[in-house]
């Protein structure tokens, strides 16, 4: 049983490790190849987590050789769009010009359930306010309506509006995060100043912080525990 | 283009770590089967169980200094199969049983050659 709980501890670090270090784009949506990967990832590890007959390193080689070519593949796909197009295939306009594209969707085996399922998922029901609608080669559909179906912006009316900054996390669940306060220009002084005048007493009585570039604070506090 | 570097280096050193274990293996592997072939040999010719003995404690030993890689690298089940011949052959040796002795050393050396044959890095066992 140790050597179960063992096992499953080094393979899920090792996945973990490989996954986060191919980045963030791969753990986000799935090309085809990056859900092959989780598909063989996910079964190669259970088998040696769950046979103690099967030495360890008959799933950390595989994994570990699966996670090598996927960058190697991410990377080549990042400089030759050939490559991209054979890997990952293009995207596939569906809707053009207000019209169904049939032979692209019979290519793409898009049914019309499943298209209309998908624009319906996405708030459109009436076809004639949509104006492409692609299918990505993740599968998701992405949807451009008609210019004057699409919402006002306040460019359009012609209204002047703030320019909101991004905010730098200062406090998260209690914890300081200096990196983040030097960032901003500020320091220890500023922050306790800050706290008191929002009636804490320290940053551990924090549950989140954040500072912007237009310094505007967003600051909640820990609830008791009860 | 850092980590493709370190990804390829990473196939790289998987390629080669696992052709070197594989060889290595088939090379220590196939001289205890020969041994114990040799140590059979002996007693069938010149019933010198004495010599054959020695000899197969040799094989013995070299197979519990390789344990840790042999079970690092394969099959539990292929392991302990061969760890039950060697007791067997083992007990056969000591109580000097001819007919009894030539089988489960045949077994033996039979049951290395496959795990010899199953670490080729040959189109047969890609397949």
């Amino acid at each position: 049983m140790f050597t179960t709980f063992s096992r499953t501890l080094i393979l899920y670090l090792i996945i973990i490790t490989g996954i986060r270090l191919m980045g963030k784009r791969q753990v986000g949506e799935l090309e085809p190849s990056e859900l092959v990967l989780s598909l063989l990832i996910a079964d190669l590890a259970s088998v040696p987590m769950q046979d103690q007959g099967i030495p360890l390193l008959s799933g950390v080689i595989p994994i570990l050789t699966l996670l090598s070519l996927t960058m190697i593949f991410s990377v080549a796909t990042m400089k030759s769009i050939t490559l991209r197009a054979i890997l990952c295939g293009r995207p596939s306009v569906v809707i053009r010009a207000g019209k169904f594209d049939q032979a692209e969707m019979r290519r793409t085996r898009l049914t019309v359930d499943e298209l209309l399922e998908e624009l319906r998922i996405q708030g459109y029901t009436d076809l004639s306010l949509i104006k492409y609608a692609i299918l990505e080669t993740n599968g998701q559909l992405s949807v451009l309506p008609y210019a004057n179906q699409r919402p006002v912006t306040a460019q359009q009316l012609d209204i002047a509006c703030p320019e909101g900054g991004l905010p730098l996390i200062l406090i998260s669940d209690g914890h300081l995060l200096e990196r983040n306060l030097r960032a901003r220009g500020r320091n220890l002084d500023w922050l306790n100043k800050q706290l008191a005048q929002r009636g804490c007493s320290s940053p551990q009585s924090v549950f989140l912080m954040t500072l912007d570039e237009d310094d505007a604070i967003y600051l909640a506090r820990k609830e008791d525990p009860q | 283009m850092k980590r493709l570097w370190i990804a390829c280096a990473i196939l790289a050193l998987l390629l080669g770590a696992t052709l070197w274990q594989g060889l290595s293996a088939i090379d220590y592997l196939e001289d205890m089967a020969v041994s114990l072939e040799n140590a059979q040999d002996l007693v069938e010719e010149k019933e010198d169980w004495g010599q054959a003995r020695q000899i197969s404690e040799e094989v013995f030993s070299t197979w519990e200094n390789h344990k840790f890689h042999l079970h690092a690298t394969m099959n539990h089940r292929d392991i302990d199969q061969v760890l039950f011949s060697i007791q067997a052959v083992r007990q056969y040796l000591q109580l000097e049983e001819m007919d009894q002795y030539v089988a489960a050393n045949a077994q033996l050396a039979a049951q290395l050659r496959l795990l010899v044959e199953l670490e080729q890095p040959t189109l047969e066992n890609i397949l």
